[in-house]
């Protein structure tokens, strides 16, 4: 680059504006700013009011220490509730994004015809607000008059008509059903539109030299959309990690915690309870696994660099 | 230069992902000042009136804003106060009311959650009972003695009503409903199999075997929401053991909630879940959705408050309340010592004044034109409800709202609604604890041991 033989600081007098430093952080001061607003602030006044007795209006607070942590690693339903969170993120990271993945790939390459109507298709749950998708599966899962039960019944396996939010064993699996197809949309049209950036010469050197479909997908597209994937997953498990809205609107984490996951509970607690200074301990703990698990993730997977294209 | 390049990707990536990751997702950790997920109503319950919470401080002009639980499914009550509204306005041209609505779960994480941020309505509608207690604790209502020790106001309603509603001597709320619960049932269904009104549980069980061998079922329940499935408990635990028993439990002395008489409670109700004389699938049920099916005599009976009979005369068909609608107390178990002049519920809603308005003497006033017995009789004669109002029975009550206001005249005490009884933080462990219960999944001896744990 031009400015490397330079000697002495770099001077912002560099071709292009974007190569200025100043300018650089006015971009990035957008994003720093709503980071810290709504992400570091909050976090760490979170962490703060954990170590308070407090109900939440706006009182009086008073100093208990590590209390409220005591009672957190104590509490049976806090893992519980870790376990439903990790249910989600194993059903996001290793079914979820690779089943999108996959779609994607197909109907880029196999299926293009009607292209974009698989994305309209795809993509229209994602967009549907939370609660319409929430109560329109409460009904369809209703016992009685759900159509779920009544296609069941119609077609003569009544004995798989089951109360499915209203059994601790049905209920999880349910909502995550549910869950898999409002937001599978979401990376399907991510990832088509990375698979679109691939130049098709890559496709044609490739089946020249014999590539098959698989082939085509798994050892040369996956690896160059490498760092898309890695996006994908962060968001997969970012998500599932802070999920309330569908499970609280289904099932409000019942029945009998059968659904609860950490974001409820702290709901529940927090808010419904009064009880703010024990949510906050919770809302921290949900903070450091979520950061705990990204850092994880890059780890296994930040590393590979095969794009540049 | 390729390290500016990156930096730019990172920034742009970044910038991105927290749009994208706060867009898919909802925001986890809420500061305390910054909630701003609800659940919604649900689909039975009417979209909310639009207004805006913002009270306008124009010279003489003041916007109240109101806050209450009765959508169009209480058709009764909504109209109501729509009416009472319109004239309160009329009387009062320089003070404006903005009125809102919502449902009655919805409210109960609304309410918290707009208090915290300090969003509330000016003039608010509120639980009774122990429920109260964080809102006084935090000093979020305004005492209204001063208010009702004018003009003797306070004398207009029933004393023991405010029971409910006073705390350290120092009253809060207004009562306004006084509730009953019974168990409602369907006179068509009865009639078609030659069923009547049992004096005794054990009665009640036999109505509810031959219900069930001729494929009704015998009680709509839906305990998403435990509420309904405690009308249930804290009757068996009163007609079991005893109204001292309740008490005891209630003031966490003597056998608190490890009473045995309760743990029979307990188990009686497992063994009706067992033998499926609930709706199916009841956990995963909310409440109001049963209703339909017992409209449509899919099922013959639910245990349910007096405030069942708005919503009857807004959701069931045509002539359902006058020729359909049957009530009668729950009996008493043979051998138990319950007293049947012992009622389950009591004040079911209050309105209070919000500790943080500048406008609470307009909201008093407001209040002061609502609570007479003139416009008392007014919304019991819509609504066929029972008030806790002295003189709020309507000349012209039907005979059903007059049958109801006997079962309270004649009732020596009531057993409190569970939400009222336990505070905020046990009830939402107590919920679970029932849920298991009926599930079969804990023994009753576990669940009241996990009560009192949650009590202490």
């Amino acid at each position: 680059m031009t400015n490397v033989n330079q000697s002495g600081p770099v001077r912002s007098t560099g071709r292009r504006l974007w190569d200025r430093p100043h300018v650089v952080l006015l971009f990035l001061l957008p994003a720093v700013i709503m980071s810290v607003m709504f992400i570091a602030y909050p976090a760490a006044s979170s962490a703060y009011y954990s170590l308070f007795e407090w109900q939440g209006l706006g009182g009086s607070r008073q100093f208990v220490g590590l209390d409220n942590w005591h009672r957190l690693v104590e509490d049976p339903i806090i893992w519980v509730c870790v376990w439903h969170n990790i249910v989600l993120v194993i059903t996001a990271v290793f079914f979820q994004v690779p089943a999108a993945f996959v779609i994607a790939f197909l109907v880029a390459r196999a299926f293009v015809i009607g292209r974009s109507g698989y994305r309209v298709a795809y993509f229209l749950p994602v967009i549907l607000t939370v609660s319409v998708v929430g109560v329109l599966w409460t009904w369809i899962y209703h016992p009685q008059f759900g159509i779920l039960n009544e296609a069941l019944r119609g077609t003569g396996l009544d004995e798989l008509a089951l109360p499915w939010l209203g059994s601790s064993k049905t209920a999880l699996p349910a909502v995550i059903v549910v869950m898999l197809w409002r937001f599978t949309g979401f990376y399907i049209v991510l990832f088509m539109a990375a698979i679109a950036r691939v130049p098709e010469d890559i496709y044609d050197a490739a089946t020249v030299d014999g590539a098959n479909l698989w082939q085509l997908g798994a050892r040369i597209v996956a690896p160059m959309l490498w760092q898309v994937i890695l996006v994908a997953v962060t968001i997969a498990v970012v998500s599932s990690i802070k999920r309330f809205d569908l499970a609280y609107i289904m099932t409000a984490g019942g029945p009998v915690h059968a659904t609860e996951l950490l974001a409820t509970y702290l709901f529940k607690v927090g808010i419904l309870s009064f009880n703010m200074g024990y949510g906050s301990a919770i809302a921290t703990f949900l903070f450091l696994l979520t950061l705990a698990l990204v850092m994880i993730q890059f780890r296994g997977m930040g590393s590979q660099q095969i794009s540049e294209f | 230069m390729r390290v500016n390049r990156i930096v730019l990707v990172i920034a742009t990536l970044m910038l991105v992902l927290s749009v994208v990751v706060g867009g898919c997702g909802p925001t986890a950790t809420p500061a305390p000042a910054e909630l701003t997920e609800a659940p919604p109503a649900e689909p039975t319950k009417a979209p909310e009136a639009t207004a805006t919470p913002e009270p306008a401080a124009a010279e003489a002009e003041v916007t109240i804003t109101f806050w209450h639980l009765y959508t169009e499914a209480m058709a009764g009550a909504n109209s109501w106060f729509k009416d009472m509204v319109a004239e309160f306005e009329k009387e009062n041209p320089n003070i404006h009311v903005e009125m809102e609505t919502f449902g009655s779960d919805p409210y109960k994480t609304k309410l918290p959650t707009a208090l915290a941020a300090g969003e509330a309505a000016d003039a608010i509608h509120n639980m009774a009972g122990n429920y109260l207690l964080p809102n006084v604790e935090e000093g979020a209502l305004e005492p209204m003695d001063r208010y009702l020790d004018e003009g003797g106001w306070r004398d207009q309603f029933v004393p023991y009503t405010f029971d409910q509603t006073t705390f350290d001597g120092v009253t809060y709320c207004l009562p306004f409903s006084l509730r009953t619960v019974h168990i409602w049932y369907n006179k068509d269904v009865f009639s078609e199999y030659n069923l009547t009104p049992p004096e005794t549980f054990e009665e009640l069980l036999e109505i509810a075997d031959t219900l069930k061998a001729n494929g009704v079922t015998p009680f709509a329940l839906g305990m998403k929401m435990a509420w309904q499935a405690w009308f249930w408990q804290c009757y068996l635990f009163e007609r079991v053991a005893g109204y001292d028993a309740w008490l005891n439990a209630k003031n966490n002395t003597g056998n608190g909630w490890q009473d045995p008489g309760l743990i029979e409670a307990l188990g009686i109700m497992q063994d009706m879940a067992e033998k499926g004389y609930f709706t199916e699938g009841t956990l995963g049920l909310d409440p109001m959705d049963v209703n339909t099916s017992f409209f449509d005599g899919e099922a013959a009976m639910i245990l349910n408050g007096t405030f069942f009979v708005d919503q009857v005369k807004s959701l069931a068909p045509e002539g359902f309340l006058e020729n359909k609608l049957g009530y009668f107390n729950f009996p008493i178990i043979e051998g138990g010592k319950g007293n049947p002049k012992i009622q389950h519920g009591g004040v079911g809603a209050s309105y209070c004044i919000n500790a943080a308005s500048p406008h609470k003497d307009e909201v008093a006033k407001f209040y002061r034109f609502l609570f007479t017995p003139e416009h008392m009789k007014d919304l019991s004669a819509r609504t066929n409800w029972v008030m806790s109002m002295k003189d709020s029975l309507p000349e012209d009550a039907s005979p059903l709202l007059k049958s109801l206001a006997k079962e309270v005249e004649e009732m020596e005490t009531y057993v409190w609604y569970m939400d009222y009884t336990v505070f905020p933080e046990a009830y939402m462990t107590f919920e679970p604890v029932l849920q298991a219960l009926v599930d079969g999944s804990i023994t009753p001896e576990e669940a009241a041991a996990k009560m009192q744990e949650a009590v202490d």
